[in-house]
């Protein structure tokens, strides 16, 4: 637990034995103070310092209730003031708001633990994310250890994530439906304001194979050129997205307070193929209407 | 020489359970370097006639010869035959608003698979043969309908057709322009040699062919 005056939170701490100097990979999100911890000093998350009303140089109680440590008066007081030397900003709330980053001795002091550390974390690169529980499964199995996905806090952001993406592709796929439909009307709007046109080129000898193509290139070609103005608005929208600074989310409700975008090239390629083959059913639609087109109609009313 | 040839042609249109019979065992004539005109009262079928003999319409019944050999719109090479050997005028001109003079005149050849060279080189010459080579890169919009009408004619003559078909050139033009239009049928028949089936009401005009036809009771008289 973790307190300042009256106002107490439950945190969850993180103890390391850096080396000097060490480089480490939640330094980026250190807004204020050092990354590194040092003897009696901790960095703690943005959100948690502001419920507890803490800022930098601040003292931070932490407070290690033991069970083996039960007096007639109670629970026995373990109480470790700690200097607030780190202030970090990750974005997600959960860790804003509940992690302690300190120097592993000063956590073995807390828990009166003599040496060692108390549980070993290992950090898998994203590839390996979806395997997580059967490989804590396997080595559980291999090593006899109490082995177990800690992917936790996470797992429930991933899976709404997930969800939100199957989401967002049913709603993509509706829109790609109504995209379809306006190119349907507007090519079969193109045909009747050309229908002068197309009866006169069937007059000077033109085939209807021919009208077809001619006005299957005018319109493919504008369809395509709007694919790639509407991903490359995409990307740049995007890239607005996370630079911005104008607008953050409430991490309380929604887990995080900025949104992360990756633009993956491979899913820009099939957006854009989809989108291709989409756009190219519906010009074909409205362009069989031309081959029952009878010049003789055309021409007498114009 | 028969250049264009009708037989026999009938062509009925309903309307509300009511049959108007325009063409009635219709046959038609022209040899090769006529100037044939074709007059009427309105709704006769003289446009009709023209269609089906420009291969835009069928008749009900009957055939149409060009050059000896029976052709008909549905056939595989219709468009082959309306391109190559047949160059239509119409009282509207039907010209392309997006597509400026040279252009215009140049489709058909551009459609019968010329090169644009060639195309453009042609178009230029027929032109200036109709008196538009200042126009030549004019769009229809900016000219008159005089030149408008010289424009739709140079086209139709770019594939030296066997046969001009014309239906009301002058339909929609003043009497100087329309006198003008006239003249230059005239001369292409003349120093051409360039055969013209010509639907007019104007009868005066129509006086100065060289045969003359009457549509009446569905029949040419």
């Amino acid at each position: 637990m973790a307190y300042n005056g009256s106002k107490v939170r439950g945190g969850l701490v993180n103890a390391y034995a850096w080396k000097q100097g060490e480089r480490v990979n939640y330094a980026k999100y250190v807004k204020k103070g050092k990354a590194l911890a040092g003897q009696g000093e901790v960095v703690v998350g943005s959100y948690l310092a502001r419920e507890l009303g803490l800022a930098l140089g601040d003292t931070l109680h932490l407070v290690y209730p033991r069970m083996d440590q039960i007096s007639p008066l109670g629970l026995y007081p373990n109480d470790h003031p700690m200097k607030i030397t780190g202030i970090y900003d990750s974005g997600f709330y959960e860790y804003d708001r509940s992690l302690i980053i300190c120097n592993l001795n000063d956590a073995r002091e807390i828990i009166s633990l003599p040496e060692g550390f108390s549980s070993l974390e290992i950090k898998l690169k994203p590839e390996y994310l979806d395997g997580v529980e059967d490989l804590a499964y396997n080595y559980d199995k291999l090593l006899g250890r109490d082995m177990s996905a800690t992917g936790v806090a996470n797992t429930q952001l991933l899976r709404i994530v997930r969800m939100q993406k199957w989401l967002i592709f049913i709603v993509f796929s509706f829109l790609l439906l109504i995209a379809g439909i306006n190119v349907i009307s507007a090519v079969s709007t193109l045909i009747y304001d050309k229908k002068n046109e197309i009866a006169v080129l069937k007059t000077l000898g033109a085939s209807s194979g021919t009208i077809k193509r001619l006005l299957y290139y005018q319109v493919a070609f504008v369809c395509l050129a709007s694919i790639l103005i509407g991903q490359l608005f995409g990307y740049i929208l995007s890239w607005l997205v996370v630079h911005q600074r104008f607008y953050q989310l409430k991490g309380e409700v929604y887990f995080i307070n900025r949104l992360e975008l990756y633009v993956s090239p491979l899913n820009q390629l099939v957006i854009f193929l989809v989108a291709a083959v989409v756009a190219i059913l519906c010009i074909r639609i409205p362009l069989r209407r031309i081959d029952r087109m009878f010049i003789i109609d055309l021409l007498r009313n114009p | 020489m028969i250049c264009l040839a009708g037989k026999s042609l009938r062509k009925t249109y309903s309307d509300r359970g009511q049959h108007i019979e325009v063409l009635r065992d219709t046959n038609f004539e022209v040899e090769c370097g006529e100037l044939v005109c074709i007059t009427g009262k309105s709704g006769c079928g003289k446009s009709t006639l023209l269609h089906i003999l420009g291969l835009l319409d069928d008749p009900d019944s009957g055939k149409v010869l060009i050059g000896g050999e029976e052709v008909s719109s549905k056939m595989a090479k219709a468009n082959q035959i309306r391109n190559r050997d047949i160059g239509f005028v119409f009282q509207f001109h039907y010209l392309m608003e997006d597509l400026n003079s040279r252009e215009n005149v140049a489709l058909p050849m551009l459609i019968a698979g010329s090169n644009k060279h060639s195309a453009f080189q042609r178009a230029d010459e027929l032109l200036a043969m109709l008196g538009l080579e200042q126009r030549v890169n004019h769009y229809p919009n900016m000219l008159s309908g005089g030149e408008q009408q010289r424009l739709a004619l140079a086209r139709a003559l770019i594939n030296k057709p066997k046969i001009v078909l014309a239906d009301e050139p002058t339909g929609n033009l003043d009497p100087q322009h329309s006198l003008e239009i006239w003249n230059l049928f005239e001369k292409l028949n003349r120093e051409l040699g360039q055969t013209f089936v010509i639907v007019t009401h104007d009868a005066e005009l129509a006086g100065r062919s060289q045969k003359r036809y009457e549509l009446r009771d569905g029949i040419l008289i």
